[in-house]
């Protein structure tokens, strides 16, 4: 039966299967299968190009099969345009001599050059030394390339920076083609006609040492960059250019820098203003990076999405930096702000930040006043979390009304919610991990001070709240649905409190504490298991959960 | 509301918010208008169309899939990832998860048409032809002959 209604399949759905199929495996294996199945099945493979387009050569294989491969799949792919990957195997898995691969770089070179001109996607694995020798033999024209992917494998095998000339051209004086995204790892790619092509540059330093020099360089030759990440290593330097160098980047959007000791060298060398999204995640700051930081918020104004990370090394409280001139800095765009771990330094410059629009703050590791000054500079907040947060004196900080945020989570000190005012707040989230004391007094100011509908809370670690604190607080917030309360002294007073009367009075929900509550989670608290049980029991529409 | 009438008569009242999730029909209704007039599927029986209206009823709220949508796809990478709720859905006898596919297909419904192929694509990895013939209980068609030569032209791709 199921045979009959395969054959009524339309070739169209067939083929959608196998495209499936098809992107979900390298291996052209599956359209051997595929077509082995039935007569049907194997016209249907055959005369589809696309289904032959995406060629995939492991290098393991006989040279003749490789070739045959290439030759099969370019008469079945037509004038489709391809995407090729090479795969070569690691030295452990080989059986040949160097003089043998090398020879096979050459060959493989020589098999798929014809086909240059209908690449869209090119990528590669394999060592330095056959890297270079194929792409010595494969110089040609690539209008059609978007993508290109090389990483070498086990660098350490290697000797010195691993710079690659890719010899792809575009030919002159015809249509620019598509732009192209690149990505490299343990290489430098150098491009004697195809960087004003590059859009998209990703290039992964941790298992090289390059000089800050290179990176130039290599940026030099792509002017057109909108997106460039570059991954080192934490703790790898690449050192100080004594000649320094400006690299225009007027088209660059999207720039992230993780690892690398003294990113600062490279980005201080960089000129852009249209930058849209920063990203910068390092071992370490070094002093000059203050510096860094403020001349990119002060030029990019289009800036909308900032993320700083440090390392756990760095001290709040290292001496600050004379000099610094304290003039406030607007962030006119910035929509996204989070950084964790700054030091000194940068905690100094971002109590000068502005943030008027930014609507998503998020701060790990850092002094209440900081917290407080930019949540105070950002009256359109929608989300502020604070993880981590050190007590600092609020001298005469006057409450700041944050009319939009929904969700507040705050872990650490909650000094900070005796200084918000949040009337329109949907979700609060409170971890005291500080052993502070006024959290009593804090909860019930910003419930008193907001009456905000909130309709998620979660209280953990508050000790100091007692069932009298935690029923005025519940009392006071009809709406909210999830409750989770953990690492407290909540008892069976708050769970008879939270259950219905009985028998149950006229009119649903008269009297019940939170009316509209669809879950709650306990845990690490002081009830009964008989409390539980009877809240349970009194209240079956609700989800509870015990630990 | 919209009346539906399939293959073996029997009738639908549904949501009109969930019938335009097919193509088809949210397009007879635009090019008829307001009508009481009941739509025949000739293609589709009741047991097909019920489950694939209860796949169209929990997406109802969801936005339809637009021609950006579908160009876009056709140029990304597929997966076989299919969401919770689906896999759930599409669990069902092979006769029919073909039948879906051709209801999803006859009535222009892009995502459950997905949903299928990614399923069959699922059963499909990895399996040897013979496999793959059992699975779907499809007749070998090929000589011996046949089958040697196709063999021979794809050496290439064997022992992989």
């Amino acid at each position: 039966m199921v045979d009959i209604i395969v054959k009524r399949i339309p070739t169209e759905i067939l083929l959608q299967i196998f495209h499936i199929c098809k992107d979900c495996q390298d291996s052209a294996q599956y359209l051997f299968n595929l077509s082995l199945v039935c007569r049907l099945w194997r016209e249907v493979v055959q005369g589809c190009p696309t289904l032959w387009s995406d060629i995939w050569l492991d290098v393991s294989s006989d040279m003749p099969k490789l070739e045959r491969q290439v030759k099969y799949q370019l008469e079945r792919a037509g004038d489709t345009l391809l995407s090729l990957a090479i795969e070569f195997p690691s030295h452990s898995a080989r059986r040949w001599t160097e003089q043998e691969c090398a020879a096979r770089s050459v060959q493989l070179a020589e098999v798929v050059r014809g086909s240059m001109p209908r690449w869209k996607l090119f990528r590669m694995r394999a060592y330095l030394r056959e890297t270079r020798l194929f792409f010595d033999n494969c110089v040609g024209h690539t209008p059609h390339l978007s993508h290109i992917t090389i990483a070498l494998s086990d660098i350490k095998f290697e000797a010195g920076v691993s710079r690659l000339s890719i010899p792809f051209q575009r030919p002159v004086g015809a249509d620019s083609g598509p732009p192209i995204q690149a990505s490299f790892m343990s290489c430098l790619p150098i491009y004697p006609s195809l960087g004003a092509s590059i859009t998209s540059l990703e290039v992964d330093v941790t298992s090289i040492h390059p000089h800050t020099s290179d990176l130039i360089a290599m940026l030099l030759s792509c002017p057109n960059l909108v997106r460039y990440h570059l991954r080192g290593g934490f703790g790898q330097t690449i050192g100080i250019i004594s000649d320094p160098v400006q690299v225009p980047l007027p088209h660059l959007l999207d720039l992230r820098v993780s690892g690398l000791r003294d990113s600062v060298y490279i980005l201080g060398a960089l000129r852009f203003e249209g930058l849209r999204s920063l990203s910068i995640d390092v071992f370490y700051f070094p002093p000059v990076l203050q510096d860094i930081l403020e001349s990119i918020f002060r030029s990019c104004t289009l800036l909308t999405a900032v993320n700083i990370n440090g390392s756990m090394f760095d001290r709040l409280d290292a001496p600050l930096l004379s000099g610094f001139t304290w003039q406030p800095v607007v962030l006119p765009s910035v929509k996204q702000f989070t950084f964790s771990r700054a030091n000194a330094a940068l905690l100094q410059l971002f109590r000068q930040l502005s943030l008027p629009c930014a609507q998503t703050l998020e701060i790990h590791r850092a002094p209440c006043d900081v917290a407080y000054h930019l949540m105070s500079s950002s009256a359109q907040l929608a989300s502020a979390s604070f993880f981590e947060l050190v007590d600092a004196p609020l001298h005469h900080a006057p409450i700041t009304t944050l009319p939009n945020p929904d969700t507040i989570v705050i872990v650490g000190s909650l000094e900070l919610l005796s200084y918000i005012d949040a009337p329109n707040l949907c979700a609060l989230s409170l971890t005291n991990t500080k052993g502070y004391h006024n959290i009593a007094s804090n909860i019930r100011s910003l419930i008193e001070r907001s009456t905000p509908p909130l309709r998620k809370l979660r209280l953990i670690g508050v000790h100091q709240l007692t069932d009298e604190d935690l029923i005025w607080c519940l009392r006071r917030l009809p709406f909210v649905e999830e409750l989770e309360i953990g690492s407290s002294l909540l008892s069976d007073i708050t769970l008879r409190a939270l259950a219905a009367p009985s028998p149950p009075k006229q009119g649903a929900d008269v009297g019940v504490l939170l009316p509209r509550l669809r879950s709650a989670n306990f845990w690490d608290n002081y009830p009964t298991p008989h409390g539980l049980a009877a809240l349970a029991a009194s209240r079956s529409a609700v989800a509870w959960t015990y630990d | 509301m919209v009346n539906l009438v399939t293959s073996d008569n029997e009738s639908f009242t549904v949501e009109k918010a969930v019938a335009s999730r097919s193509v088809l029909i949210k397009n007879m209704l635009e090019d008829v208008g307001e009508s009481d007039q009941p739509i025949p599927l000739p293609n589709v029986t009741a047991s097909v169309l019920k489950k694939v209206l209860e796949y169209c009823d929990h997406h109802k709220n969801e936005p339809m899939p637009t021609s950006e949508d579908l160009a876009a796809e056709d140029t990304r990478k597929r997966t076989t990832d299919i969401g919770e709720w689906d896999q759930k859905f599409i669990q069902v006898d092979q006769e029919m998860l073909f039948e879906i596919i051709l209801a999803a297909n006859y009535l222009d419904i892009k995502p459950l048409l997905d949903v299928g192929c990614k399923t069959v694509a699922n059963m499909i990895k990895g399996k040897t032809p013979e496999e793959i013939r059992k699975l779907f209980n499809i007749v070998n068609d090929f000589t011996p002959e046949e089958e040697a030569q196709i063999k021979k032209e794809n050496e290439w791709a064997e022992d992989r």
